[in-house]
């Protein structure tokens, strides 16, 4: 005993490019208008949650062709973020934003023209690409081999951050009677030699109102927990099941206080979505509903494809699962979806055998294997599951989407919330201003020696 | 002049005003400069004024007086936010003006530029323009590129940077600048003020009356640069605009819902058109 209660950290985002999101539901709009996204986090805000997370880089292909079959398609980050900023008032902005393809110089602008606009609640989540297909809509292509991915998003950080402190605070003094508007004309220089990067210059955005924009990262691999144990405010844990939760958030704890930082400073969460009930029967009769609903019978065939990276099309959904073994060699069946399963042939033996285990058909294994719902409940099981994950190091709270685009989320912020706040572990009010004042993280100390006299 | 076509109007948003001198105004605000407010109210009395539109300036670089590279000035406005974002951030406060950021296309991603153009038409249901401009060589650096990049003006009458330019480039306006107090911002500035646009200096009317004569000589609008904000801004949209009202020569609200439809330009057909009814 004696551990302090912890604050449930929530984030929102607008389900999309997956199976996860149900559009043909009469009750779904638009995924493009930025009706969606401002009702999304209006609702998130009314909820009281620290952010909104918004992604997106490449349309997914099939066989060639722009893939139809789930949600194609959705605005730029940045300026979504921009405007959904400008209809909130405390809630976080965070892109998901890729340093393969973008160059630090402007992507540290424009998140430091972000939190100054959004007054201090800019984030980026640093994601990396190492593959041809998504380069293909750069000039560069895809110029860089796997290993140095996290070598470029490293020195990509790095310098941002230098970027980020090379204005000193109150560098802008605008005094009208003496004439001077900066106090001195040095702000903003820089100089970066590396490897990855080799630029110099002055950077024209003084320093932002958090300092630096919060830093959010997923890492799985032994490489990817160093790194974001090296460099994030918040990590993407992919763990639901509480024990291989906790066994993460002790790895990355340890990780984190060998790079010299308190273990507290790191945020741990999972994504989850969430189906509601009045009773816990009704919610699981709902959760059947909606998961046949994401995954039709043509779904199934693409998600399986993803793994056999064969054409799968000719196999009867309500048949048995393919006979035919996995192509990981074969060219790319599906483009643009991130490959999760290393080992196809091992992947594919557990799946036969769970169908064959449950008689399951194509579609009904896919709906087992791919329509995975975190919180099926009635709303109080459900906010004392999160809890309870959260209270016992699972995690440090959840980035919550629903399969219904934009309401889904309503029912969460009317019914959920309410009892998490109830329960002391959400905020009945918003007692800060900035993205590091939701999530409890300090401004950090601008890096002494940055400027360049 | 009977002219029935109507007169476009727009003003090109950039720090405290285009005189060096602005921020020192009395009512200027140079501590406002990097929040989101000075930009809204801004767009918001140029939505007041039924503007058509408004750019916003911006550029990779720090502002300096030369061109070939930075100045060492720490006495006029230096340092500005992303314009992109800037227009963003006033699209779902704004209804009816139309917004058209600067984005410079010499280092970003053209993949880049296009969805955030895109998405700030979404964003602004359908008010977005965007300003084509290129980067100043010495700004290579901040991107790591050694090669400069020269300014060749027949690179300009290539023909597939025409069409890009042609395609893409919805600004219909001349330039123009207005200065009322000019005198007291050279005498701050310590120097006569000097541009690469036509400098304006008197009263509104006589300014409506100038405007009306270029636009009988064909011309179809205006961007005009205040010289200094909020003053030369509040000129424009409080006494320019009702004295060309006065005349019938400017619209007394606004109607039709995108900037395509205030310019009296048609939606391009999309070039991918054919391939979507090809497949279905």
């Amino acid at each position: 005993m004696g551990k302090p209660h912890k604050q449930v950290i929530l984030g929102a985002y607008v389900g999309g490019v997956n199976h996860h999101t149900v559009w043909a539901d009469p009750a779904a709009g638009s995924q493009i208008d930025f009706s969606t996204f401002r009702h999304v986090a209006q609702t998130a805000e009314r909820g009281k949650f620290d952010f909104f997370l918004a992604e997106g880089l490449i349309l997914r292909e099939r066989l060639g062709k722009i893939f139809d079959q789930d949600i194609v398609g959705r605005p730029d980050t940045l300026p979504v973020l921009a405007a959904i900023a400008a209809v909130t008032s405390h809630l976080g902005v965070v892109g998901t934003l890729n340093a393969t393809f973008n160059e630090p110089y402007e992507l540290a602008r424009q998140l430091a023209s972000l939190d100054h606009l959004s007054g201090g609640r800019a984030g980026w989540n640093v994601v990396t690409s190492f593959d041809a297909f998504t380069g293909q809509n750069f000039r560069r292509g895809g110029f860089l081999r796997r290993d140095d991915r996290y070598v470029r998003a490293g020195e990509f950080i790095d310098v941002a951050r230098q970027l980020w402190d090379s204005w000193p605070d109150g560098a802008v003094v605008a005094d009208k009677a003496s004439g001077a508007f900066l106090s001195g004309p040095a702000a903003g220089t820089f100089e970066h030699h590396g490897k990855q990067f080799d630029i110099s210059g002055q950077f024209n955005v003084p320093r932002s109102p958090q300092g630096r924009p919060v830093i959010l990262q997923a890492g799985v691999s032994p490489q990817g927990r160093d790194f974001a144990s090296a460099n994030a405010d918040a990590i993407f844990s992919p763990y639901h099941q509480l024990d291989e939760a906790q066994a993460f958030y002790r790895d990355i704890n340890t990780r984190v206080v060998a790079h010299g930082r308190p273990a507290s400073s790191v945020k741990l969460l999972p994504s989850a979505s969430f189906v509601l009930g009045d009773t816990a029967a009704e919610a699981r009769e709902r959760h059947r509903e909606i998961s046949l609903a994401q995954v039709s019978g043509r779904t199934a065939q693409i998600l399986f494809e993803s793994v056999w990276n064969r054409d799968l099309f000719g196999y009867d959904p309500d048949g048995p699962l393919p006979d035919i073994d996995p192509d990981p060699e074969g060219p790319r069946v599906i483009q643009g979806r991130a490959v999760l399963h290393q080992d196809p042939f091992e992947t594919v033996a557990r799946w036969r055998a769970l169908a064959a285990a449950h008689n399951y058909s194509l579609r009904e294994t896919a709906v087992h294997v791919f329509s995975r719902t975190e919180f099926i409940g009635t709303p109080s099981q459900v906010a004392e599951r999160i809890d309870d994950f959260v209270q016992h190091d699972g995690s440090d709270g959840f980035i919550i989407g629903s399969h219904l685009t934009p309401g889904g989320l309503d029912e969460f912020a009317d019914k959920v919330v309410p009892l998490l706040q109830e329960r002391g572990s959400l905020r009945a009010d918003y007692d800060g201003t900035t993205l590091r004042d939701n999530l409890g993280i300090p401004v950090p100390e601008r890096t002494a020696g940055t400027a360049v006299a | 002049v009977t002219d029935n076509s109507p007169l476009h109007l727009a003003v090109a948003l950039d720090g405290a005003g285009w005189h060096p001198a602005a921020w020192r105004e009395p009512d200027a605000a140079p501590d406002r400069l990097f929040t989101a407010a000075y930009w809204a109210e801004l767009a918001a009395e140029a939505e007041r004024g039924l503007l058509d539109f408004i750019t916003i300036e911006d550029s990779f670089g720090q502002q300096s007086a030369r061109y070939d590279g930075p100045d060492p000035r720490a006495n006029q406005v230096r340092g500005r936010l992303d314009a992109v974002l800037i227009a963003s951030w006033i699209a779902p406060l704004t209804s009816h003006i139309g917004l058209v950021p600067t984005a410079t296309v010499t280092h970003t991603e053209p993949f880049h530029v296009s969805k955030a153009i895109a998405t700030l038409d979404y964003v602004s249901l359908g008010r977005a323009g965007w300003r084509v401009q290129g980067s100043r060589p010495w700004e290579n650096s901040l991107f790591g590129r050694r090669e400069a990049f020269a300014f060749r003006l027949e690179d300009y009458a290539a023909p597939e940077v025409q069409r890009e330019v042609v395609a893409r480039f919805d600004e219909a306006a001349d330039f123009v600048e207005a200065a009322g107090h000019r005198a007291r911002l050279d005498a701050a500035a310590g120097a006569e003020y000097a541009s690469d646009a036509f400098i304006f200096t008197g009263t509104a009317a006589q300014l409506a009356e100038l405007l009306l004569d270029w636009q009988g000589a064909g011309l179809s609008g205006f961007r005009l640069r205040p010289a200094s904000v909020p003053r030369d801004l509040l000129h424009i949209t409080r006494e320019l605009v009702p004295s060309l009202q006065r005349n019938n020569s400017f619209r007394s609200r606004y109607t039709g819902t995108t900037l395509r439809e205030r310019l009296g330009l048609t939606r391009p057909a999309s070039r991918y058109a054919a391939v979507f009814t090809g497949t279905n």
